[in-house]
């Protein structure tokens, strides 16, 4: 199973320019890939081209499989997001669990994924906390478990360290990478040490994939 | 891969988040107790006076018919018993005042007037029925000799009014008799026989048959080319016309508790607008737009249902407790009220469900 952008051209509505132009890009499962460019450059939104949030203007995103009929990208891939995203009322656990039920999980076991998970980014003894008072770092690497007790073979990453410090982006990558072996996964950032612990990198300018 | 999420992930999902909404979902469950509440008061408040209306229309005869010969002789009182029988007629009696009718021992110088009448008076008069040595008195005669029901009174009757009885009287009823006439006000009721001739004939109806009635009464009193009767309301002229049914039915709060519904449900709109982000959220993370309905759907029910459930509660308890409004009507008026608001509310509520806002815009919100 691949995700595969197609020459893709994305142009919202009353929008004087593209967003991206002619992009086309390969994700391979279990291979993980940096996609890098300056700000406005369009690499959140060939994410959300990969994730399914947006229709190409032209073009074509699909997942691509080598046999049988093919999922919906947004079956197949479970999101971590720059502005971090959970609900703040509900534990840590609850918030990952939620995922686990996309799965069809009942919610004992759901619950029981979601522990284990927690316990894969170093949450465990946070389980039972809200997640409003959860510290950024904490947050994203909710989740990142979230993510992951999904169970979606692809794994988006929008800048997932952008708002936060050295030493707690590196814990949060490391939870990043260490955790999602086996998933494809794309991160986009700025970040050129977030990009050197990627197996590829793209690189993003004016809607353009450039460089691959 | 397909979608796997279970109608019973969104109804677990949508009670956490009600239980774990805290202070939010508690207020947004009293502002729609509070709308409602104030609402179905305001509703009960004025079907109260509505009744209280009718009862006061009632009492000063709104529903009594008075047909006279326009020559001033009598009607005859066998007709007018008879009149009963008229589809839409709950009463009739005939009704001789007879001012200065009689002197009464003890009371020297003083006349008496003497309304005399058939027994269906009675009903009009809501009285219990006299035995044969009784009198009924009315209030301002009562006033004015101190008698009150177990008095005993002797009338001295003269040519006046022959036929009057010379025993003893017990009172057996003080009530306003001014229901018959302005003249009946100061006198004392006393049983008329069932034949001969008198006054007036007074006959109570049901609204609904007061064309008929009016219509037919004459004929049936003995109208004839050279004796008309006039048929009149009690009241003053249009005063019968004040219909307390629809009155009751046209109240003008009478769509409150629809009102009601329609501003609860626009407040959890607005709520639901502004989490939008959670909808957007769910999305993200798999839950289908189904799902997400559903949710939504458990989240704004589980907040309007018991919060118009508590406004009901208050403003029965608020209306009987401090306007002192009868349970009958408050249970009436408010069960409805809050069934309307109910059905409105949750529907608004199920057709804001079905909107889920654009995943990534919504996100960004956040």
């Amino acid at each position: 199973m691949r995700l595969v952008v197609d020459e893709v051209t994305v142009r919202y509505p009353r929008a004087d320019r593209h967003i991206l132009a002619d992009a086309s890009l390969t994700v391979e499962p279990d291979r993980t890939l940096a996609v890098l460019g300056p700000s406005g450059s369009g690499k959140s939104t060939l994410l959300s081209v990969l994730g399914g949030l947006v229709t190409p203007t032209r073009g074509t995103a699909r997942v691509a499989v080598a046999e049988g009929l093919a999922p919906a990208l947004r079956d197949v891939t479970a999101w971590v997001l720059q502005t971090v995203n959970v609900l703040p009322e509900r534990s840590a656990l609850d918030n990952v669990a939620v995922a686990a039920r996309t799965r069809g999980l009942g919610r004992e076991e759901s619950r029981a994924v979601a522990a284990d998970r927690l316990a894969d980014v170093g949450l465990a003894r946070r389980a039972g906390d809200a997640a409003r008072v959860l510290s950024g770092g904490e947050l994203q690497r909710v989740v990142i478990a979230r993510a992951l007790a999904s169970a979606r073979p692809f794994l988006l990453a929008d800048e997932p360290t952008g708002q936060l410090d050295r030493a707690t982006s590196e814990a949060v990558l490391d939870a990043l990478f260490t955790t999602s072996v086996g998933a494809g996964v794309v991160v986009v950032t700025h970040d050129l040490a977030v990009a050197a612990r990627c197996d590829s990198i793209v690189r993003i300018d004016d809607g353009r994939v450039v460089t691959a | 891969m397909t979608q796997r999420w279970t109608a019973r992930a969104s109804w677990d999902e949508a009670i956490a988040n009600l239980s774990r909404g805290g202070v939010l979902m508690v207020v947004l469950v009293g502002l729609t107790a509070g709308i409602v509440g104030v609402g179905l008061v305001a509703d009960v408040h004025t079907a109260d006076r509505v009744v209280q209306a009718e009862r006061d229309y009632l009492a000063e005869g709104g529903d009594l018919l008075v047909a006279r010969r326009q020559d001033a002789s009598t009607i005859d009182v066998a007709a007018c018993v008879a009149a009963r029988r008229l589809t839409g007629v709950t009463a009739s009696a005939a009704v001789t005042v007879t001012p200065g009718a009689t002197g009464v021992v003890g009371r020297p110088e003083a006349r008496q007037t003497v309304v005399a009448a058939t027994d269906g008076v009675l009903d009009l008069l809501g009285l219990p029925v006299p035995g044969p040595d009784d009198v009924v008195v009315s209030t301002v005669v009562a006033d004015r000799w101190q008698w009150s029901v177990g008095s005993r009174l002797q009338l001295l009757p003269d040519d006046v009014m022959p036929g009057l009885p010379r025993g003893v009287l017990t009172v057996s009823s003080v009530a306003d008799l001014e229901l018959l006439s302005e003249g009946a006000s100061t006198g004392l009721l006393v049983a008329a026989p069932g034949t001969g001739g008198a006054d007036a004939c007074f006959v109570r109806i049901g609204a609904q048959y007061r064309e008929d009635v009016h219509a037919a009464l004459p004929a049936v009193l003995g109208e004839s080319a050279t004796g008309a009767i006039t048929v009149a309301d009690r009241l003053p002229a249009g005063a019968l016309a004040a219909d307390p049914a629809a009155a009751y039915d046209q109240r003008p709060t009478r769509w409150v508790g629809a009102a009601a519904g329609g501003v609860v449900g626009m407040v959890w709109v607005v709520v639901a607008w502004t989490r939008r982000g959670r909808a957007a959220l769910y999305a993200s993370i798999g839950v289908p737009w189904s799902g997400g309905v559903v949710l939504r759907w458990v989240e704004g029910l589980g907040v309007v249902v018991p919060g118009v459930l508590w406004g009901v509660a208050l403003a029965v308890t608020y209306a009987v407790t401090a306007l002192g409004s009868s349970v009958a009507l408050v249970l009436d008026v408010a069960v409805r009220g809050g069934v309307l608001a109910c059905a409105v509310a949750a529907a608004v509520v199920l057709v804001a469900g079905l909107w889920q806002p654009a995943t990534l815009a919504a996100l960004k919100d956040r």
